[in-house]
């Protein structure tokens, strides 16, 4: 989710997809960094680590959710695979960094066969344990 | 008494009276010792219980006591001016909207503490436990849900607005930890699901089937709070009550008497939250390190305070909320006498605090700072105390230890006791 060469870079933006240290710090409150624990810089030693329910909400339904399921770089990229197979092994290197295994191939096959698609499957993954404690 | 004479520790003196009796005279004083202890909890003061929930006001950085609610005269003297209040004592003119409402607040002048370094002096004041390396412990709103139960059916008993939700449960399950809002004029965002609804249960049992083995093979605590969180996230997605949340729903009038800031907005969404049933909300005010400038600072930060914090107070009595909703006013500690430059430092060893209605005395000054504001003089409160007395007007039998995961048993205020003479 770089800023590619070229690419016009916006500053305090919700959508500039930026690195978290090339931000201006600290974002607003609602940020999706603020809400994941950085500072508000008033007093030194201010971060956190800790999780909560602000971040799950924004986790399965916030800015950052929404702009991976439609737009963004993996998505673009996992489209351009020919068969279901390949979609989903993609997005599964992308987003846990491991092939997936045979039934995961299979529940996400499964899911797109009943309406859901890609966008989803990409959702699944980033609201996944596996996601937030191994990644 | 075999388990008693293997132990490696002294009987007590009772239970080497009651072994005595039980073998002398086949007494037991086990039925009798429970009856007094249930008639003791039957005589608790009228103060007890009496506040319903808690309204806690978190001064970030260090309020200045000594040009705010604890003025000084000679040298320690700051930009300020003492005035007089409608209650028989001052505060400065930094406070001027404190002071027509003053005759409804209890003021402590007499705060203790040790820590004066920001986070491990707010992680003290919020738990009243200093921060250790092997447990976390848990702030007033999580003690409330582990002694009272929820406060609600569908919303947290506990939240915290303008911060984030560390500092919370503590070793106390994660669903003990408050709803963090980040910002008040946005209440709660993302609390719709993406797309349609379909979609969005499809989605969500494809999480579930696929990350069904991670969760299991790492059946750990910190994977276990995330799943706890997810529940409490989907739960709350489907609250009817989430409009209390919403600010949109006061006048105009309302929400300009408040302040236009985050901190007047925190205070409001604090009444509206606490109207409708969550027991505990803390509100963040940042901006009061003043290290440097301090005459100017106090007077960016001073208004936006006094002006929520006095209509917090009014608009509660009018609405009859008062006197089962006490206001808690704390910060991290206060700020030297001393001068350095145009600004204070940080100073533990004495500072100010307020409580507010939930039978809290109004019009009432305890404790007393030295004259120069240095060291207290008269009636020191540790931040032990300070929480001990809250838990006892929130109703909460402290005197039950809490057993932590590791086997310890804790006590709210770390086993200080209330001070009754801060209730009327």
């Amino acid at each position: 989710m770089g800023a590619g060469k070229g690419r016009k870079v916006k500053l305090r933006g919700e959508k500039s997809w930026l690195r978290a240290s090339e931000l201006p710090q600290p974002m607003p409150p609602t940020h999706f960094l603020r809400i994941a624990g950085q500072s508000a810089r008033e007093v030194a030693d201010d971060g956190s680590i800790e999780g909560g329910i602000t971040e799950s909400l924004a986790m399965m339904n916030g800015e950052v959710a929404k702009s991976l399921m439609t737009d963004s770089l993996v998505i673009k990229a996992t489209r351009r695979k020919n068969t279901q197979v390949e979609q989903i092994a993609l997005l599964y290197r992308t987003c846990l960094s491991r092939p997936p295994r045979m039934q995961d191939t299979k529940q996400c096959i499964a899911a797109l066969n009943q309406g859901l698609d890609l966008g989803d499957i990409a959702w699944a993954l980033l609201n996944s344990r596996e996601f937030m404690f191994i990644q | 008494m075999k388990q008693l004479l293997n132990s490696l520790d002294t009987p007590t003196r009772r239970q080497f009276v009651e072994r005595c009796a039980a073998t002398s005279f086949g007494l037991s004083i086990v039925p009798a010792a429970q009856l007094m202890a249930a008639e003791s909890a039957a005589q608790k003061p009228a103060a007890f219980g009496k506040a319903k929930s808690v309204i806690w006001l978190m001064l970030g950085g260090g309020l200045s006591h000594i040009d705010s609610l604890d003025p000084k005269q000679g040298k320690s003297k700051g930009p300020a001016k003492a005035i007089n209040t409608s209650a028989d004592f001052q505060v400065t003119d930094f406070f001027p909207k404190f002071a027509t409402v003053a005759d409804r607040v209890c003021v402590i002048r007499s705060m203790e503490a040790k820590i004066g370094v920001h986070k491990p002096a707010q992680y003290y004041m919020r738990t009243a436990y200093e921060p250790r390396g092997t447990i976390l412990h848990p702030n007033l709103g999580a003690w409330g849900s582990h002694y009272l139960g929820r406060s609600s059916k569908t919303l947290p008993s506990s939240v915290c607005v303008n911060r984030r939700s560390d500092q919370g449960n503590g070793f106390f399950p994660s669903s003990y930890a408050p709803l963090a809002i980040g910002d008040p004029n946005q209440g709660i965002s993302d609390v719709r699901s993406i797309g349609d609804k379909s979609n969005a249960n499809k989605r969500l049992r494809l999480l579930n089937g696929i990350d069904a083995d991670f969760r299991r093979k790492f059946n750990d605590k910190g994977v276990n709070a995330y799943n706890g969180f997810y529940d409490d996230a989907l739960a709350l997605m489907k609250s009817k009550e989430l409009k209390a949340f919403d600010l949109s729903g006061e006048s105009e009038e309302q929400r300009a008497a408040y302040g236009d800031n985050s901190f007047g907005q925190g205070c409001l969404l604090a009444r509206r939250l606490v109207d409708s049933g969550v027991r505990f909300v803390e509100v963040k005010h940042d901006g009061w390190d003043h290290h440097k400038a301090l005459a100017d600072e106090m007077g960016d930060v001073a208004p936006v305070f006094d002006q929520a914090f006095a209509t917090l107070i009014t608009d509660l009595e009018q609405r009859g909320m008062l006197d089962s909703t006490l206001v808690v006013v704390a910060t991290e500690f206060g700020r030297k006498p001393d001068f350095d430059g145009d600004g204070r430092s940080h100073h533990p060893v004495c500072f100010s605090t307020v409580l507010s209605g939930g039978g809290a005395k109004a019009g009432f000054v305890y404790g007393k700072s030295d004259d120069a504001g240095y060291y207290v003089d008269e009636k020191a409160v540790s931040i032990g105390a300070f929480h001990a007395s809250i838990a006892f007007a929130a109703g909460m039998e402290i005197e039950t230890p809490a057993i932590s995961p590791s086997g310890r048993p804790m006590t709210v205020g770390d086993g200080e006791e209330p001070i009754l003479e801060l209730f009327a």
